[in-house]
């Protein structure tokens, strides 16, 4: 139990250490606050509506129900030939030929922004498995003259409503709080005993390195979910909020968060110097901070590579969650927990490593 | 008894420009309740020599023997019996002074009368003040009982007096003699400070490039390299004859290397002339004359 007196020390630090604290919640609030006001500056999407008419009125009411929708949509229905005739005038957007379970969408991917493309995806047709439309858009952009090509995707059940401001904000938010900080915090956690020579006092004391790595993943877990509850709990007073209720978020929450602790303690129990851990720190979390903010498919060999890397895992498994409404499946959270538990195991190996 | 018992302990590190030996064949005996110091320049081994006496490096070859327990069976119970301050050691900014010693108290799960022990240590007043709102020396005082919290029987010191103030200086020395008068400590100190070391050491070592030159007695010390302590004369007039066995320094002031046989000499000789001696004074040969002259030897 000599490992909760170390525990207890660092979380009595973290919470006498209130500036550092404090903006740990100011920041992403910050954040949160300027990527909300740019999101809301209303952008104009023109689109047309094809097929069968009484999906209509579903599909408006969907949009005004989507509180923090910042598009404006301006609806026309029109036939095919006329969307297709207005579409290549550029007059319009994208059109929708609507089916009762298929939807397809046309645009001019030439002319359309992304900005505009991706609030077709988000706000337009929100309940759907965007990760196939993205697969086909992502295609089209890679072959400049496939344009005016239709996007087809199964309109499917997502296990909850998605929207641009978890599309645009909160994935972003939580990929930046439970992957950047909590690796950054359990780096730290080691880095700072290291530099103080308070490690050598440890390690000669009764402890064992793995009382110590797991003392660290405790208080750097705590540190980072400390803040998280405060955020949490202060979008969900000002925006639309959904995933405050359930469960499967904070499995997703504390599942990264203690991957990308025992991540970091890793980094730091490994690295010789600080620098050195934070070059190995910026290489894990860069790439999944873009993942989280960038809708993208990946080539080939880097989907290969994202794919075992736990937090670009963490990133996807956020963004699916916000972005496309999808549950993570069983895989990729017992990746985050058995790497997570490896990383533990290295880092106590490594931190009384000669030098 | 011994508090430690060395043979051949040597540690070899690998690097990219090959092996290097830390510390070569270190064989050491260290007398239970005395203090060692340990005298050597920056990466002569000191540090490792700590390190591998902590258990908290493995030896790569020889063995050793700390309060009578194995170095390489015993590590548990050697952590526990000794107490390290490692060079630059910075405790916990955030904590208390209070906090940090019960910290370390709660670590080796021990239970010191902590009020006491500031009181003791003039730190009562200081007892809620975080540590880094303290002196360098406060805070050194806060490192070295934190490290002998747990009471230690073998105490190594790294470096204690960098930093100090000469009062802060004077402090720790007390508070080291202390800890050998009360606690029965033994205490080792690896230290630049060769002043503060010879007024305060039974015996010393010198480290050369991993490797102990001469240890024991700094009497034993200087006889091996030939240097005496002194005796400062001021006389009414210099003496004739006694050339070979003294120096004039100033007008009126004669030095003599203080053995028995050339006292015998001097005096009479000061007799016979009908010169008073009007003040004398003993100039102790320093341990840094003997160090740079061990440095010298070794490097020719």
């Amino acid at each position: 139990m000599k490992g909760f007196v170390l525990l207890k020390k660092d979380i009595r630090t973290v919470l006498r250490n209130r500036r550092e604290l404090l903006w740990m919640i100011i920041v992403p609030l910050v954040l949160l606050a300027a990527n909300f006001y740019l999101q809301d500056q209303a952008l104009e999407v023109r689109v047309a509506i094809v097929g069968d008419e009484a999906l209509l009125p579903s599909l408006e009411q969907q949009v005004q129900e989507a509180e923090a929708a910042q598009i404006r949509l301006v609806i026309w229905p029109l036939s095919e030939a006329e969307a297709a005739k207005r579409l290549e005038q550029g007059s319009i957007h994208a059109y929708l030929v609507l089916q009762p379970q298929v939807i397809t969408m046309y645009t001019n991917l030439a002319e359309t922004e992304g900005a505009v493309a991706q609030a077709i995806f988000t706000d337009i047709v929100r309940d759907s498995n965007q990760q196939l439309a993205v697969k086909t858009l992502s295609e089209l952009v890679d072959d400049p003259n496939s344009v005016l090509l239709p996007i087809d995707w199964q309109v499917v059940e997502a296990s909850h409503p998605v929207n641009s401001t978890g599309q645009l904000i909160y994935s972003s938010l939580f990929v930046i709080m439970a992957v950047l900080t909590a690796m950054s915090l359990g780096q730290q956690s080691v880095t700072m005993e290291r530099h103080k020579n308070t490690l050598v006092s440890l390690r000669k004391s009764p402890l064992t390195d793995r009382q110590i790595v797991w003392a660290k993943l405790g208080a750097g877990l705590f540190s980072t979910l400390l803040p998280l509850v405060v955020i949490i709990a202060l979008t969900a007073v000002i925006l639309p909020a959904d995933f405050v209720t359930d469960p499967v978020f904070y499995l997703i929450i504390i599942s990264i968060s203690f991957n990308s602790v025992a991540f970091g303690v890793f980094i730091g129990a490994y690295a010789r110097g600080s620098n050195e851990g934070n070059g190995l720190r910026f290489l894990l979390t860069l790439p999944a901070m873009f993942l989280a903010a960038v809708p993208v498919v990946l080539p080939f060999w880097l989907d290969r590579i994202s794919s075992i890397v736990p937090s670009l895992i963490s990133a996807q498994v956020v963004r699916g969650y916000f972005a496309s409404g999808y549950t993570p499946t069983a895989g990729p959270i017992a990746f985050l927990w058995l790497t997570g538990f490896l990383s533990v195991q290295l880092a106590a190996s490594y931190l009384g490593r000669e030098e | 008894m011994n508090a430690i018992i060395t043979d051949s302990l040597t540690k070899t590190f690998v690097s990219k420009i090959g092996p290097i030996e830390a510390v070569k064949d270190l064989s050491l005996m260290i007398k239970a309740n005395s203090i060692y110091g340990l005298i050597g320049h920056n990466g002569a081994g000191k540090t490792t020599a700590f390190m591998l006496l902590n258990t908290l490096l493995e030896p790569t070859r020889g063995s050793g023997w700390i309060l009578g327990l194995d170095l390489l069976k015993d590590q548990k119970r050697i952590r526990q019996l000794t107490g390290l301050l490692t060079e630059n050691l910075r405790l916990y900014d955030e904590l208390t002074v209070e906090e940090t010693l019960l910290f370390f108290a709660n670590l080796y799960g021990a239970s010191p009368n902590i009020p006491d022990l500031l009181e003791r240590f003039e730190l009562t007043e200081w007892r809620k003040q975080q540590v880094d709102r303290l002196s360098t020396g406060m805070r050194k005082k806060v490192a070295i009982l934190s490290a002998c919290i747990h009471r230690p029987r073998l105490l190594f010191l790294d470096e204690p007096f960098s930093g100090l103030d000469p009062l802060a200086m004077h402090g720790l020395r007390d508070f080291i003699n202390y800890l050998l008068e009360y606690t029965e400590m033994t205490v080792i100190i690896a230290s630049h400070n060769l002043k503060e070391l010879a007024g305060l050491c039974d015996e010393v070592g010198i480290m050369k490039e991993g490797q102990m030159v001469i240890s024991g007695t700094l009497t034993k010390i200087k006889q091996e390299y030939g240097f005496h302590d002194y005796l400062q004369l001021q006389v009414d007039r210099v003496p004739t004859g006694l050339e070979r066995l003294i120096t004039n320094l100033a007008p009126g002031i004669i030095s003599v290397a203080n053995t028995p046989e050339n006292l015998d000499v001097v005096l009479r000789t000061l007799r016979e002339q009908n010169i008073n001696v009007i003040d004398i004074e003993k100039q102790t040969a320093a341990l840094e004359d003997i160090y740079q002259r061990v440095y010298q030897e070794v490097a020719q």
